[in-house]
């Protein structure tokens, strides 16, 4: 059973329980209400009567026994209203034109009226009718006498019915329409359930980029703006695992392709050793060859554990570097490299600087850029050190404006079929020592002019 | 009509030092006559001087004109052009194939395929030469003769066909599987016993140094 027929047929069955109860409450208030006014009304008349029974009895004196009883017959048949009004001798009927034996029910069942009265009531039904009968014993000449007045009460009774049943009626119309309202008023409140529901299963179905919309401020809504969030969550982060997804692809793609060259050599290099018939010179070479490639692997495979490492890495042993130290660190390694090749490396720091970083990776992204410009056939390269900002010019042949964008991306290569000793890796680990640093990697080229790249801390 | 001593020629066209010299090795040893050339406007010279070939191998990614844009001058030229390339998108080969390459392989790739499909190429443009000789043995191919010395030589067909398959793969060795499958068929199976046997026959019969090299095979090796 879904919630909302629940909630709809609880409110109805609670709504149907308050009806009735209130139009028993009704029924039961107003009936006694009737029987309370002719209860009333009966007794005034019981009274009224009993003293003109009383009154007229008192002026005769000393009749007999006999004709006593006539003329008490014959005054009680002369009373306004005798045909409601029974009276008896001891169990003598002296005149009943009730067609009830009153007095026998009074005394089987009759309540007393009050505490002190001798006077007793009681309703009776007979033959589809109903009766109230009020009744008590009279002393007229010392002698004692049963009076009962039996009063039919049956319109009260129907009258009663007829207003329960009018009652009913309208309870019925009642509920109905309370029934409609609600399952109207349960549908609408639970309306944004549905609207949740769709968008989860959208986020099922691996739509993340859809958002719900519940009006209002409710807990709904308010349940919504949480969905919402997390969908945007979600998505974010897919977004995220298929870019890294993508970026390993192309990388092993890319390193696959990079691999294929050297691969092929040293197999064909091998294969010959073994199958063909060879100089001892020819030995040579194809020993030297394999030799050359599995060094050109092997080159490939530790800067791209470097490039992984970096990746890997969270955190950064950072250390406030002086500018002096860095040069110290740097120059042992560039300086034999650059007098073999003739190139003139000057260092610019104007004044002592420090910057925050990681030596080992400064040092790495310096030689890094060293070697570009080296490769770029450059012979003056200028390393800058200033405050918040490291630089390395060349005046070597410059990079396309078209192709920088590019030139960060791993295996990128400027010459894509050009055998340069590089793999286009460099600047791909580069950019990910200035990201580890937080730093921004700017490259300004101009072909046949020269190149400069600086890390803005 | 070729002359006796008259080889197949092939250009070797590929950037990769390592790889062209790899190629050049092997044809050399296989007997043929090689010719390097390192990039794509080194290949452009040679044709406009007029040089024949009798087959290119051609690396897509050259430096100067690409291999696609080599296609058209060798083939107008009438040289049959085999790709080798580290491109191994479909994309490509069917480019290279729609427009006229003979076959394609995709790096890395095995030396002794490389030399298959060579030879299956030459055949198919009846450049695989007709006369082969190996020191003083003359095989005449399209008439399936042989002479020793100028004195006709009787061979079974079996022994003819192996011999064959051991002089077009002259100096290389040859597992004995490759030479059932060569000379028997890829369905026979039979033993590589059977392979020794034939070898020991043709090297009474001929006086070629058949060598047999220990956990390869076997090569047919000319007397320098």
């Amino acid at each position: 059973m879904t919630v909302r027929a629940k909630l709809t047929l609880l409110c109805i069955l609670l709504i149907v329980l308050v009806v009735i109860a209130a139009c028993i409450m009704v029924f039961s208030f107003a009936k006694g209400s009737a029987l309370k006014t002719a209860y009333d009304a009966g007794l005034t008349d019981y009274e009224q009567f009993s003293r003109s029974l009383s009154a007229a009895r008192a002026d005769i004196r000393n009749a007999q026994e006999l004709a006593n009883l006539s003329y008490l017959k014959y005054i009680f048949g002369n009373i306004y209203g005798c045909q409601e009004y029974a009276l008896q001798s001891g169990d003598a009927s002296i005149s009943n034109n009730t067609g009830i034996d009153a007095y026998k029910f009074l005394c089987r069942n009759g309540k007393t009226v009050t505490d002190n009265s001798e006077v007793k009531y009681g309703y009776v039904s007979v033959d589809n009718a109903s009766y109230l009968i009020i009744g008590g014993d009279i002393y007229m000449r010392g002698e004692s006498y049963h009076l009962a007045l039996v009063r039919d009460i049956t319109a009260i009774y129907a009258q009663v019915s007829a207003l329960a049943v009018k009652c009913l009626i309208f309870c019925i119309v009642l509920l109905a329409v309370a029934a409609l309202c609600m399952t109207f008023v349960v549908r609408n409140t639970l309306k944004p359930l549905s609207v949740l529901h769709t968008g989860v299963r959208r986020i099922a179905a691996g739509k993340y980029d859809e958002y719900i919309h519940i009006n209002g401020r409710n807990e709904f809504s308010e349940l919504a703006e949480g969905y919402n969030e997390m969908a945007k969550a979600v998505a974010d982060r897919i977004d995220e695992i298929e870019k890294t997804a993508e970026d390993r692809k192309l990388l092993l793609a890319a390193l696959s392709h990079e691999m294929r060259t050297p691969v092929t050599a040293i197999t064909a290099y091998a294969h010959s050793l073994s199958h063909v018939r060879m100089t001892e010179e020819q030995r040579q070479e194809a020993l030297a060859f394999i030799n050359d490639e599995c060094l050109r692997l092997e080159r490939l495979s530790s800067k791209l554990m470097q490039l992984i490492a970096l990746d890997s890495r969270t955190a950064l042993n950072f250390e406030h570097i002086s500018s002096a130290q860095l040069i110290q660190s740097i120059e042992p390694l560039i300086t034999p490299v650059a007098s073999e090749n003739s190139i003139q490396v000057t260092f610019d720091n104007p004044a002592e600087v420090h910057y925050r970083a990681e030596t080992d990776l400064i040092v790495c992204l310096l030689t890094n850029l060293f070697d570009n410009a080296r490769k770029a056939g450059a012979d003056k390269i200028a390393i800058g050190l200033y405050t918040g900002l490291i630089s390395v010019s060349d005046n070597g042949c410059g990079i396309p404006a078209e192709k920088i964008p590019k030139i960060t991306e791993p295996f990128y290569k400027l010459d894509q079929s050009r055998n340069t000793e590089g793999f286009g890796l460099g600047l791909a680990l580069i950019r990910r020592i200035a990201e580890a640093h937080h730093a921004e990697l700017l490259i300004e080229s101009e072909t046949s002019v020269g190149t400069t790249v600086s890390i803005q801390f | 009509m070729r002359g006796v001593t008259a080889m197949s020629k092939i250009y070797v066209i590929e950037d990769e030092l390592a790889i062209n010299r790899a190629i050049c090795l092997n044809l050399e040893a296989a007997g043929y006559d090689v010719e390097a050339a390192y990039n794509g406007d080194d290949v452009m010279a040679a044709l406009f001087n007029g040089q024949h070939f009798d087959l290119a191998l051609v690396d897509v990614m050259l430096p100067g004109k690409n291999g696609f844009e080599l296609l058209k001058p060798l083939t107008g030229r009438g040289i049959p052009v085999i790709f080798l390339t580290a491109k191994s998108d479909t994309e490509s080969k069917v480019t290279g194939l729609s427009e006229g390459a003979e076959d394609y392989i995709t790096k890395p790739f095995a030396m002794p395929e490389l030399l298959v499909r060579v030879g299956k190429v030459l055949e198919r443009y009846d450049r695989a030469d007709k006369m082969l000789q190996v020191d003083d043995i003359m095989i005449n191919v399209p008439e399936r003769s042989c002479k020793k010395s100028d004195s006709p030589l009787s061979l079974t067909p079996i022994e003819f066909n192996l011999l064959l398959v051991l002089v077009r793969n002259k100096n290389i060795a040859l597992s004995r599987d490759k030479l059932l499958a060569e000379v028997w068929g890829q369905l026979f199976e039979g033993e590589t016993r059977t392979v020794d046997v034939h070898i020991a026959q043709l090297r009474k019969k001929t006086g070629l140094h058949i060598v047999s090299i220990p956990k390869v095979g076997y090569r047919l090796e000319e007397t320098l």
